[in-house]
């Protein structure tokens, strides 16, 4: 697990332009707007998304043949891949936080209970990205990775929406059961978000590990 | 060491049924054409494809309950895969420490140093020379025990070769227990540091011989087509119909020798029994 994190650390290493640039626009739109929702899904979401580009560079020129005689164990190289994409997430999440945090003491902005639920929504919308995209990529490789992640999630967002018409259609409006609901304790949503987002996490990463060991190279 | 038997897997236009053995202290060779099978053999060893049927025994272990601890005792030199284009020897450097616990980082980098290559260069950067004593390098770092070296010379210049070569005698020197699986298109490499051969074509090992048997009673008889005709067919391999008549491959030169000095013999060099076994055909033997 080590050997495959340092891999893929050095391989961030040459992306680091590019982590500098998310760094820049972060900084940048911070000051401008002051935007915690924007500046910490930006730098979260893109630098987690670097586990699915250190997937293609896996694959580039064949190097997962290589890879997989090393000693390492298939099961291994899956769970490496969320714990990597997790590392980088949350490191440019708490950057985030940090940045926002301080740029808004500079601006006379004291954190307040909405901005780290905001927060901690992020972390959670983060996670579940890792979990629908790693499985597509594992299974598809590069391109074909992002094509069929993109039918599924048009072919879910048609389905959701043919589902919420049709229960209309025999008398139940979603919207309505929403609003009626008892509210919960802010705090408590976001709990519960992040634990949901961790076992949806899970259960891709289980997802993925079939996925890989079925693979032939 | 490495034990095959009847390996099969099939593909669209290809199957491959493969039984082959390395024993401890052997430097067994591979050869064959492309797409004869050689890589598919290595790749069913190593666990990167299924199987279809067949046993593969490594290490005295079913491949089957391989894991990454024991692929810790192989060195593997694949023809077409290796580490990422984009690392630099500066950064497997730490890969390679953390994966291999017996990693010998001394001995890495003298012979880096040995072979010239630079240390925070792009792989991708590296001409082809380079790129295949990296590949070696990183297989004999680390203690490994059974060496499996997919085409480890393909590309390289005589010198180049003949350096990897030293490398891997070296290799061996240092253990008496240990074993090399090699495939090879260049059969000087093999006659110079193999002990016996398997030829595989189609998918299926149409030879097994000892490097010295190989070298030393088998031969090519050249003859025209009466004495073709006249000829005791029973040690030969494979004929082949040529414009001043015919050429034979067998595997008993002493035979031929003594009861037709007539024939033109020629000693049979690796490259020379390949493209026979290949080539040849084994019905023009029947009467």
């Amino acid at each position: 697990m080590k050997g495959l994190l340092i891999k893929d650390f050095k391989l961030m290493k040459m992306q680091k332009r590019f982590f500098l640039l998310i760094l820049l626009v972060g900084v940048v739109i911070t000051f401008s707007s002051y935007d915690v929702v924007f500046t910490t899904g930006f730098m979260a979401f893109v630098s987690s998304l670097f586990s699915i580009s250190s997937i293609s560079y896996d694959e580039f020129d064949n190097g997962n043949a290589f890879l997989f005689s090393l000693p390492i164990s298939r099961r291994t190289y899956a769970v490496e891949k969320y714990i990597f994409g997790a590392i980088l997430g949350c490191c440019a999440w708490m950057l985030a936080v940090i940045l926002t945090t301080l740029v808004g003491f500079f601006k006379g902005i004291y954190p307040d209970t909405e901005m780290w639920l905001s927060a901690a929504f992020i972390l959670s919308m983060m996670f579940v990205i890792l979990a629908l995209m790693l499985p597509f990529q594992l299974k598809f490789g590069g391109e074909r990775g992002r094509i069929v992640l993109i039918v599924c999630l048009a072919l879910v967002s048609v389905l959701g929406t043919l589902a919420v018409k049709g229960l209309q259609l025999i008398g139940i409006d979603l919207v309505t059961i929403l609003d009626t609901m008892p509210t919960v304790h802010a705090g408590i949503l976001a709990a519960i978000l992040l634990i949901v987002a961790l076992l949806l996490l899970g259960l891709s990463c289980l997802i993925s590990i079939g996925i890989v060991q079925k693979k032939e190279f | 060491m490495l034990k095959i038997e009847h390996l099969r897997k099939h593909y669209t236009n290809f199957s491959l049924d493969c039984s082959l053995s390395v024993m401890p202290g052997c430097i067994t060779g591979l050869v064959g054409q492309n797409g004869a099978g050689k890589s598919t053999t290595f790749k069913a060893v190593l666990g990167l494809i299924a199987a279809d049927g067949g046993d593969i025994t490594l290490l005295g272990k079913d491949i089957r309950t391989f894991t990454a601890a024991d692929k810790e005792n192989l060195g593997v030199v694949l023809s077409d895969s290796g580490f990422s284009g984009y690392l630099t020897i500066d950064d497997i450097l730490p890969v390679l420490g953390s994966l291999y616990r017996q990693f010998d980082k001394t001995f890495f980098m003298e012979q880096v140093k040995k072979a010239g290559l630079p240390l925070c260069k792009q792989i991708r950067e590296f001409s082809t020379g380079m790129r295949a004593k990296l590949k070696v390098l990183v297989a004999i770092s680390h203690n490994a025990r059974f060496l499996l070296l997919d085409e480890p010379t393909a590309g390289l210049d005589v010198i180049a070769r003949d350096e990897l070569l030293d490398l891997l005698r070296e290799y061996m020197e240092a253990d008496p227990e240990r074993s090399i699986l090699i495939s090879s298109h260049i059969s000087s490499d093999l006659e110079s540091l193999c002990d016996d051969i398997y030829m595989i074509h189609e998918g299926r090992i149409v030879l097994h011989e000892e490097t010295d048997v190989l070298l030393s009673d088998y031969a090519l008889l050249k003859m025209s087509e009466e004495q073709y005709g006249a000829l005791d067919k029973q040690y030969i391999l494979r004929v082949k119909k040529e414009t001043y008549g015919y050429s034979c491959l067998t595997n008993q030169k002493t035979f031929y020798m003594e009861n037709y000095p007539d024939v033109a013999i020629e000693n049979g060099s690796i490259d020379e029994v390949i493209s026979m076994m290949i080539r040849g055909r084994e019905e023009l033997l029947q009467p």
